[in-house]
């Protein structure tokens, strides 16, 4: 197991340096791209003078950019990542409200991938070629094509102006007690059975939309990955062996699932990602309604701190992944 | 003269013989996908959209009739309007057609731009390695740490609402998806023996590079920029969705998808049809990405030659 810690300790000394240039570009989008970085952060072109000369002088923009980085690092450690002049608030905290709601909603979305995009690869790998296979082939292909914005309004056209079986917008209701900010959960927690039916029925169509790319990319990765093991030399050793049933799928099932969960973990950062867009079309109050919002209003501190949330949870997943995948398989420690 | 020409076509032929047996057998597999075809066409539809769309729209794609505009809005979809009309009257046909080349042009664009910057920094990362390799491929880690969309998203807002920050915001997200694989190609191909043997003999770096290395990296990258060019028309939907990238009048299709929900469902054609040229066009690139990626993996080739026996 040496190893194993000498190639964690070498993966977080790449952790390290990653983070300072996602802080190094976060900072140049929003301090050198800019012609007055000022004027930007207070709205635009209709900012008071007085306003714009605060925030030079608070965010130290008359300083070389060396400096100003530093400058800003240190900001940003002690918690001030801006203020947001859309809510009048701290963009940290802002962005604290907003985040379990995204995180809640990718949540959801990745258990949907889960649940439906592995059975479907299984079963088209054990029926490869059949019409099954082509059509979990074209699934996944539609998936990938399909503009996520435009899967939402159908899907809301069909499930709430068509049939009214699930709301539209909106997140729910806040359940009695709130512990961790995921509602679904915390409806479970504080016994609030009613809170959990109505925020399940609100979850479900925004979830379904973000999982839609991902669960033909996850049946298509557990597809390859399940025959490639089935054509590899232990499991013709299994055989061999006179292993049947159960004991037959174990093998395969435990071989197949690594690049699989890889894969998972990575879609996971992409559906934070996805999320930006699905949640404006469903009014859902998280991450990404809130940067579209931004957008709108011209709010530059809050588009630069979602950016930057963003980014540490992604490599964060990433890295969780790479640790993930250096444990259950041996064969990738160099 | 003419006798000239025919001679040398004929040494050239004899010269590439192995070349031309392998492009017939790529051509042969490429046949039997109907997937692939299938993407082939859509692609090309859509190319020949984005060239000539804006001139063969029925309506002006962009001017206001104000005369008719009060009896013209918000038609349903009718043999005078195939896709209806949108609140000012506008055929939204002529404006679906009109958005093809908007699409067309940004994810050329952002080709032009992406490919050549991922090729040199990729070639020069994977040939030289050290120092130079260290810090391109840490630059590039730092861009891949974000979702594409949302650096896309940071980058367009900051450099203000336009087709030209779109294209730049895009390019600037696309570059180190190619970087890394052409290094990861370089790498792989400075260690053969050939490319050792040459060395050997004295040949150039650059006639290296140009003879061995780029051929072979020239492949994966164009299966990788066929699948891209997917996925850049739709994330350039998705920055004009949310009021970034093109700007009205521009008929743009996540644009017109955007404007269309103010008036959804009631008026469900006006985002129905934009949305559906968005998916077949992403679909074709797609498809004909993946029909590539076959038709291109020696290993799949085989198989079919194999099968083929000596025929």
């Amino acid at each position: 197991m040496a190893e194993l810690k000498y190639y964690i300790i070498r993966r977080l000394a790449t952790f390290i340096p990653t983070i300072l240039g996602i802080l190094l570009l976060v900072f140049i989008i929003s301090h050198a791209i800019p012609a007055n970085p000022a004027r930007l952060w207070a709205g635009g072109e209709k900012a008071k003078p007085e306003v714009v000369e605060a925030i030079k002088k608070k965010y130290h923009l008359d300083k070389p950019y060396h400096i100003q980085f530093m400058l800003y690092l240190n900001d940003l450690i002690h918690g001030d990542w801006g203020q947001s002049p859309m809510t009048k608030r701290p963009v940290l905290e802002d962005l604290a409200d907003y985040f379990p709601a995204t995180f809640e909603l990718a949540l959801v979305s990745g258990i949907l991938i889960m649940l439906i995009g592995i059975p479907l690869g299984l079963v088209s790998a054990f029926k490869r070629n059949t019409w099954i296979d082509h059509v979990v082939r074209i699934l996944a292909l539609v998936g990938v094509s399909m503009p996520v914005f435009w899967l939402a309004i159908i899907l809301q056209w069909i499930f709430y102006y068509e049939l009214d079986v699930f709301p539209a917008t909106g997140r729910g209701i806040s359940p009695s007690h709130v512990y961790t900010g995921l509602y679904l959960l915390d409806s479970i927690l504080s016994l609030d059975w009613k809170a959990f039916i109505v925020n399940l029925q609100h979850i479900i169509l925004p979830a379904l939309t973000l999982a839609f790319a991902g669960i033909g990319v996850i049946a298509r990765i557990t597809r390859n990955s399940v025959l490639e093991v089935l054509s590899s030399d232990y499991i013709d050793f299994a055989e061999a062996k006179g292993l049947v049933g159960l004991q037959f799928y174990r093998h395969v099932v435990k071989n197949a699932s690594i690049p699989v969960i890889t894969v998972l973990g990575l879609q996971f950062g992409m559906l934070m990602a996805g999320a930006v867009i699905t949640e404006t079309i469903f009014a859902w109050p998280g991450i990404g309604s809130y940067t579209v919002n931004a957008i709108s209003s011209l709010d530059y501190p809050a588009i630069m701190g979602s950016t930057l949330l963003i980014g540490l949870v992604f490599i964060t997943v990433n890295l969780l992944v790479d640790i993930f995948y250096a444990i259950v398989d041996p064969r990738i420690r160099f | 003269m003419i006798n000239n020409v025919k001679s040398y076509i004929k040494t050239w032929k004899q010269r590439n013989e192995a070349k031309i047996k392998e492009w017939r057998l790529m051509l042969e597999v490429f046949k039997r996908s109907p997937l692939a075809l299938t993407g082939l066409i859509f692609v090309t539809i859509f190319i020949i959209l984005g060239i000539i769309g804006p001139y063969i729209t029925p309506y002006d794609p962009i001017k206001i009739e104000f005369s008719t505009m009060l009896e013209e809005r918000l038609q349903p979809p009718s043999l005078k309007h195939f896709f209806g009309t949108d609140e000012y009257g506008r055929d939204l046909f002529s404006r679906v057609l009109a958005g093809a080349r908007v699409s067309l042009m940004i994810s050329l664009a952002v080709m032009a731009i992406a490919i050549p910057v991922g090729l040199v920094l990729g070639l020069i990362a994977g040939y030289y390695g050290g120092v130079v390799d260290e810090i391109i491929m840490r630059i590039t880690d730092v861009f891949l740490s974000f979702p594409g969309l949302v650096l896309a998203i940071a980058f367009s807002a900051t450099l203000g609402a336009s087709i030209w920050s779109a294209m730049i915001a895009i390019s600037l997200v696309w570059w180190p998806g190619y970087v890394r694989v052409v290094r990861g190609q370089t790498l792989s191909i400075k260690q053969s023996l050939y490319v050792e043997a040459a060395r050997a003999i004295g040949v150039s770096t650059s006639k290296i590079i140009r003879r061995h290395i780029l051929p072979n990296v020239i492949t994966p990258l164009i299966v990788l920029a066929t699948l891209d060019f997917g996925s850049v028309i739709l994330v350039s939907a998705a920055l004009s969705f949310i009021g970034l990238g093109a700007q009205p009048p521009t008929p743009e299709w996540g644009r017109l998808i955007a404007d269309g929900r103010r008036w959804f469902p009631e008026k469900w054609w006006y985002t129905f049809f934009p949305g559906l040229a968005i998916f077949f066009t992403v679909l074709g690139w797609n498809l004909l990405g993946d029909g590539l990626r076959d038709i291109l993996d020696p290993r799949f080739r085989r198989k079919i030659e194999f099968k083929e026996g000596g025929k």
